[in-house]
């Protein structure tokens, strides 16, 4: 199968009307190439998952485009759209939830392999199930083949998943929280199947997560987009990201995050936020989101226009932060007006 | 005796509970499930215990068992619970009637739940809870009622840094996961227990909320004098808050030791293969594994060495024998026959490069 990068284009996704209007999703753009790893990280409620979603096609955007191959997916004709299917793969948080509790898992890998007519004969079905259950550790496959899922432990009904979302031969895979319900011991193993996946299949991954340690093992050699109530605040490469953050809702997500290691995580520098409430959807502060929250805020500045996704653009290197484009020499990227109430700030506070 | 060795140690000192071979099992249709099996270890004033362990290791039942909240089918086939009360007395939990338990909870040891939204009601305000809590012990000495217990409430929710004019008349759903569960550990301070148990604290909150949580806890621990118990499966957690630190698995304490000891020089192979699991943040990209198998059936226990079936170094001793808990080192224990073999191994695969990472950091 050809490998089309799959393109989110200033995408959107809007919740109620009028004053009760949620922005769950607002203008989030990037793209992911055949073969990458993404990943997206941020709090509950952040936007994340209805990224991945509409990135998935379960959820149309209210405003922007998905485009796969170059056309805008909600506009593909059937026969297309059922390739778009295909090709994108889904795998969710909660393993009890998303497999049928009266189907085996015979009968679980077997329906997608029908319906999209990859298996022309049942020793061709049979043959193909094996081979799926040995791609994610379930081994020997005739132990798991009569299984139902209750039957399972949380870890091996994740790969079960894994397993189905893998029968279509996909090209990205939507990987949501893949893990976070799984137990630490087992955690690991699941994550080193995907990336196994990805080095031997070439299949390529949205992974979100809210732990940004995972997210660094994942995608190593991939990209992390951190995501602050509905908006990317800042992409870059993962290792980039980790040690060199722009951002400072990333700074203060690295420097909270506790580390397994006594001596690590009780000398680390951390970063005082002004505010630990996260402000509200229906009632987002002016220009930057993140400003009542941020130590580096700075009235006028920050407070006046949102800052685009790629105030700070460093190499590709984006963040969303007024503040981070000044002091990195990039004061012609903020508008003029945010320019004017920042130095009429000061002028009041002298 | 060798099962009690280095536990011992703390006897004495400002000793607030001694748990010894504590046995607890929950009757099913399937059979017995054995969840803690000859657990024993001290606690004293101003330590702060965190047991680690995975789904099923039996860590949240023995949390529940130091209150007596054990669900119905769950029963203590033996060992004891000794509390040394405020009062000065000995307290054995394992054989007390219902009222001497009432009085017991709150005020010398509280619990906080894993969800406080379940664990508040929500058809209740904030003070309500409060008054409800002092209310029900009223009848021992520092009745707290009125402005008094307002002041009292007021005090515990400044301390876990919420605004108490708007918290106390807010119902739980106008507060968020964080804010809730900080409600609960100002509750739970609200009779000056001796011992705060606190299962699984931070699980299901946001990164920045829950370090909002750490740091009203640590701060807790500098200004009050009282122990601390933490169940968790977040290893990062106890690496943070803990004084000591159990590992547990099918049941039982397989190591026990300063945080220092267990996190950089374990000596059990089961926590040795949790700290491999767990990635970190800083530093460079680690190969990491997982520990082969699932935790084992708490009905159907494999023989030996509980462990042995997911261990590398398992032997014929392993899958015959169950390991004593034994000294390892001055204050670490462990229950494995190769702990020495595990350690040296450890530290020739460079096991110190945590500490020497954090040494730099």
């Amino acid at each position: 199968m050809s490998r089309t990068p799959i393109e989110l284009e200033h995408v959107s996704r809007f919740y109620g009307s009028g004053s009760q209007q949620v922005r769950a999703v607002d203008d989030v753009s990037f793209t992911i190439e055949p073969g990458e790893t993404l990943c997206l990280v941020g709090e509950s409620g952040c936007g994340k998952s209805t990224t991945g979603r509409m990135m998935a096609g379960l959820l149309e955007p209210s405003d922007g485009r998905v485009l796969y191959a170059g056309s805008d997916v909600s506009k593909l004709p059937e026969e297309e759209k059922k390739r778009f299917r295909r090709a994108v793969q889904i795998i969710h948080q909660d393993p009890y939830a998303s497999l049928n509790p009266i189907r085996n898992v015979t009968q679980i890998l077997s329906a997608p392999l029908r319906r999209h007519k990859l298996v022309k004969s049942r020793s061709e079905l049979r043959n193909k199930v094996h081979e799926l259950l040995e791609t994610v550790g379930l081994t020997p496959p005739e132990d798991f083949l009569r299984k139902h899922p209750h039957e399972l432990s949380g870890g091996q009904r994740q790969r079960v998943s894994v397993a189905r979302a893998l029968t279509v031969d996909p090209e990205v895979i939507v990987a949501d929280e893949p893990v976070s319900m799984v137990d630490v011991s087992l955690r690991i193993g699941l994550l080193n199947i995907l990336l196994k996946l990805q080095q031997d299949l070439g299949v390529a991954f949205l992974f979100i997560t809210h732990d940004l340690a995972v997210a660094k093992h994942f995608s190593w050699e991939g990209r992390i987009g951190v995501m602050y109530l509905g908006r990317m605040v800042e992409l870059g490469s993962t290792q980039r990201v980790v040690r060199e953050p722009v951002h400072p809702y990333t700074r203060a997500l690295i420097s909270a995050l506790p580390e397994a290691d006594p001596g690590l995580t009780r000398n680390k520098e951390r970063l005082r936020l002004r505010s630990p409430d996260i402000p509200s959807l229906l009632n987002l502060p002016a220009g930057c989101p993140f400003h009542p929250r941020c130590p580096m805020y700075e009235e006028g500045l920050c407070d006046t226009d949102r800052p685009a996704e790629d105030a700070v653009d460093l190499d590709g290197h984006l963040a969303a932060c007024y503040v981070a484009a000044r002091e990195l020499g990039q004061e012609d990227r903020i508008p003029e007006s945010s320019r004017i109430a920042a130095s009429e700030a000061r002028r009041r506070t002298a | 005796m060798s099962e009690l060795a280095g536990v011992t140690q703390g006897a004495g000192r400002n000793e607030v509970l001694r748990v010894r071979d504590l046995e607890i099992g929950y009757s099913t249709d399937r059979g017995r499930v054995r969840a803690v099996r000859g657990v024993s270890f001290d606690l004293e004033e101003d330590d702060s215990l965190a047991f680690i362990g995975e789904s099923g290791s039996g860590k949240t039942t023995l949390g529940l068992s130091l209150v007596r909240l054990l669900p119905q089918s769950a029963s203590i086939a033996k060992g004891e619970i000794v509390f040394n009360t405020s009062s000065g007395g000995e307290l054995d939990l394992t054989d007390v009637d219902d009222e001497t338990l009432r009085r017991f909870r709150w005020r010398e040891c509280a619990i906080v739940f894993q969800s406080a939204q379940n664990a508040l009601n929500p058809v209740m305000r904030i003070r309500g809870h409060f008054a409800d809590t002092a209310r029900d012990h009223a009848e021992s000495e520092g009745v707290l009622k009125g402005r008094a217990l307002t002041e009292r409430a007021t005090e515990c929710l400044r301390l876990v840094q919420l605004d108490p004019e708007r918290v106390l008349k807010a119902y739980p759903h106008e507060l968020s996961g964080g804010m809730r569960q900080r409600v609960m550990i100002a509750l739970g301070l609200l009779l000056n227990p001796r011992v705060l148990i606190l299962d699984e604290p931070t699980t299901a909150l946001d990164v920045l909320t829950q370090r909002a949580i750490i740091e009203v806890l640590t701060e807790l621990r500098e200004g009050h004098r009282f122990a601390m118990i933490f169940v968790s499966h977040d290893l990062s957690l106890a690496a943070e808050l803990a004084d000591r630190v159990a590992t547990t698995y099918a049941g039982r304490i397989v190591e026990l030791g300063d945080v220092e000891q267990v996190f950089y020089h374990p000596r059990h192979p089961y926590t040795v293969g949790l700290l491999d699991a767990v990635p970190t943040l800083a530093g460079e990209h680690q190969e990491l594994s997982s520990i082969p198998g699932s935790p084992p059936d708490l009905i159907d226990l494999p023989t030996g060495c509980k462990f042995h079936p997911r261990c590398p170094y398992a032997t014929d001793k392993c899958r015959e024998k169950d390991p004593p808990l034994i000294e390892v080192a001055p204050g670490q224990t462990a229950a494995c026959w190769h702990w020495e073999k595990v350690g040296s191994d450890w530290e020739a695969r460079g096991g110190e490069r945590h500490e020497q990472d954090a040494n730099r950091a």
